[in-house]
């Protein structure tokens, strides 16, 4: 097990005196893929904002032993409208080291080129955001979050909008970035991501890591994370599709 | 001013020489050229970030400023700068504890600012009589001191570029991701754009009113936005598109006598339809001519 990054312990949280999340406890260490899955309004984006610090925990301890952290949105919460060239988006991704004062440099934009090359977007670094496709939005978002070099990469929902060439990549990158980094990844796919990631961490008002990949309905639904488990085969087709009640998560209010 | 003098030129030639004899000409045409540097920046930077209806509440705001500090005997600049910048704070505070729609909070506002300056103005004893122009505004009637601002406030706008240019530009793109990558910098900018924009707003209010501002902001940048996609160019073409519609403006209100903000208010729109008209002609005439 890696070293600690980043822990949460009795965390509450929520918006004016709506509470969302309850006694959320989760570790992440420097080698961990975490995959957060659990039924739309149950928490995840906003245990996301919480590690991105954009959220205060109303309640309990939020230990940040890492700086860098890289965080790719959903791409519908970008403003395409907005005028804004690509390099200069991947170059918003250092604003974490550059802070103010620092000049945006030779240095810098040449690691922002260099992320666009591999992310193979190199000859739009010119365009402006709106002249992009979803997936090669998704792309240069994504080279925003790297181009720090950060120690956690948290994705919410990367395989909603791209194509499923990108997607197969996407997947393979994240595999290989994991070695130098921790992930943590939203999604509402849990079958397709499961293959990918380490562990499985369940929010549905409070939150339950499942130390593994594998993980069955009947657990699932212990934790009371009414999500769809869609298995892949000839036909996709709904494992589990109907929760009934709440699950031990919630049944102490 | 081979420029100056062309814009007058196709409202009344004959006047042209003898308007520019007179100071309170050449303080417009001073302010028409530092308003137009505010301007570029200052809308661009709004009209990026959808702040247009924001803008319209701290300006309408700002005329609270003005009836009170009438009513007390202060400077009405004073009074609005006091007004549209604890707004701005206000309507900023406001954004980040999410305490109540953002929208209906400035439309709140937008119509207490406009009450309490009617309010004071009409407590006042005697007659208010520069009431149109603040409503309204007045290019023709800037005053050194008005320039002063202008020119300071043009200073400061070069500063803040030269320094904090892409910050600037980060925290407008993506405010949440700036916020989590460097709070108090992203903060710093948010706070520091916000009374920018309020005090830009009521430095403008002398020329083209409150009633006429926002248009002043928002058309020069959309205007832009037809034919470039970068904040950098943006601003700078803006900012002449200003300069272009205050000095038509200032021309139309000598030679017309009609109020400047008005005119330079149906330029602008005019100026607009055109752009749109000269992209389509752009299109077509650039494809290659249909056998």
């Amino acid at each position: 097990m890696g070293q600690r990054l980043f822990a949460l312990t009795d965390v509450w949280a929520g918006y004016g005196d709506r509470l969302v999340l309850r006694g959320v406890s989760l570790d992440i260490n420097a080698d961990d893929f975490i995959g957060i899955v659990g039924p739309n309004g149950g928490g995840k984006t906003t245990l996301l904002r919480l590690l991105i610090g954009e959220l205060k925990p109303l309640a309990g301890r939020v230990d940040r032993s890492c700086l860098n952290v890289g965080y790719l949105p959903q791409v519908q919460q970008i403003d395409r409208a907005f005028p804004i060239t690509v390099l200069d988006v991947v170059l918003s991704g250092l604003m974490g080291r550059q802070g103010l004062w620092r000049r945006y440099g030779k240095v810098q934009r040449e690691a922002a080129m260099e992320c666009l090359r591999q992310a193979g977007v190199e000859a739009l670094h010119g365009r402006s955001v709106g002249e992009l496709s979803g997936g090669q939005l998704q792309r240069v978002l994504l080279c925003r979050a790297l181009v720090s070099q950060p120690e956690l990469l948290i994705l919410d929902e990367p395989n909603t909008y791209v194509d499923n060439k990108f997607e197969g990549e996407l997947y393979e990158l994240l595999r290989q970035l994991n070695q130098r980094m921790a992930i943590v990844m939203v999604s509402h796919d849990l079958g397709t991501i499961a293959s990918y990631v380490k562990s499985i961490a369940c929010v549905n008002g409070t939150l339950h890591h499942h130390r593994s990949s594998h993980i069955t309905a009947a657990q699932l639904r212990s934790y009371g994370c009414p999500i769809q488990l869609i298995a892949h085969g000839e036909v996709p087709h709904t494992v589990l599709q109907h929760h009934g009640g709440c699950g031990k998560g919630c049944a102490n209010d | 001013m081979g420029a100056v003098g062309k814009a007058v030129l196709t409202i009344n030639h004959l006047c042209m020489i003898e308007m520019l004899h007179f100071q309170f000409m050449q303080n417009a045409l001073w302010a028409s050229l530092l308003l137009a540097v505010v301007v570029g920046f200052v809308g661009t930077y709004i009209v990026a970030r959808r702040l247009v209806f924001l803008s319209g509440g701290i300006t309408h705001a700002s005329f609270g400023g003005i009836g009170l500090a009438w009513y007390l005997g202060f400077s009405p600049i004073a009074g609005a700068a006091v007004f549209a910048v604890l707004s701005a704070l206000g309507f900023e505070a406001i954004t980040h504890r999410r305490a109540m729609r953002e929208d209906s909070a400035i439309g709140m506002l937008w119509a207490l600012g406009m009450a309490l300056g009617v309010f004071f103005v009409f407590l006042t004893p005697g007659y208010a009589p520069n009431l149109m122009s603040y409503l309204f505004g007045n290019i023709l009637t800037i005053s050194q001191a008005d320039l002063g601002l202008l020119l300071s406030m043009v200073v400061v706008i070069g500063l803040l570029l030269a320094l904090f240019y892409r910050p600037m530009l980060f925290v407008a793109f993506d405010s949440a991701y700036a916020h989590a990558q460097r709070r108090g910098a992203a903060l710093f900018i948010d706070y520091t754009l916000k009374v920018l924009v309020a005090l830009s707003i009521v430095l403008s209010i002398r020329s083209v009113g409150i009633i006429l501002l926002i248009s002043l902001l928002t058309a020069p940048a959309n205007i832009a936005n037809l034919f470039t996609r970068r904040f950098g160019p943006m601003a700078l073409l803006s900012g002449g598109i200003a300069l272009c519609a205050l000095l038509m403006g200032v021309a139309m209100s000598y030679g017309l006598n009609v109020p400047s903000g008005a005119a330079v208010v149906m330029v602008l729109v005019a100026m607009y339809g055109m752009g749109h008209v000269g992209l389509w002609l752009a299109r077509h005439l650039g494809a290659p001519a249909r056998g």
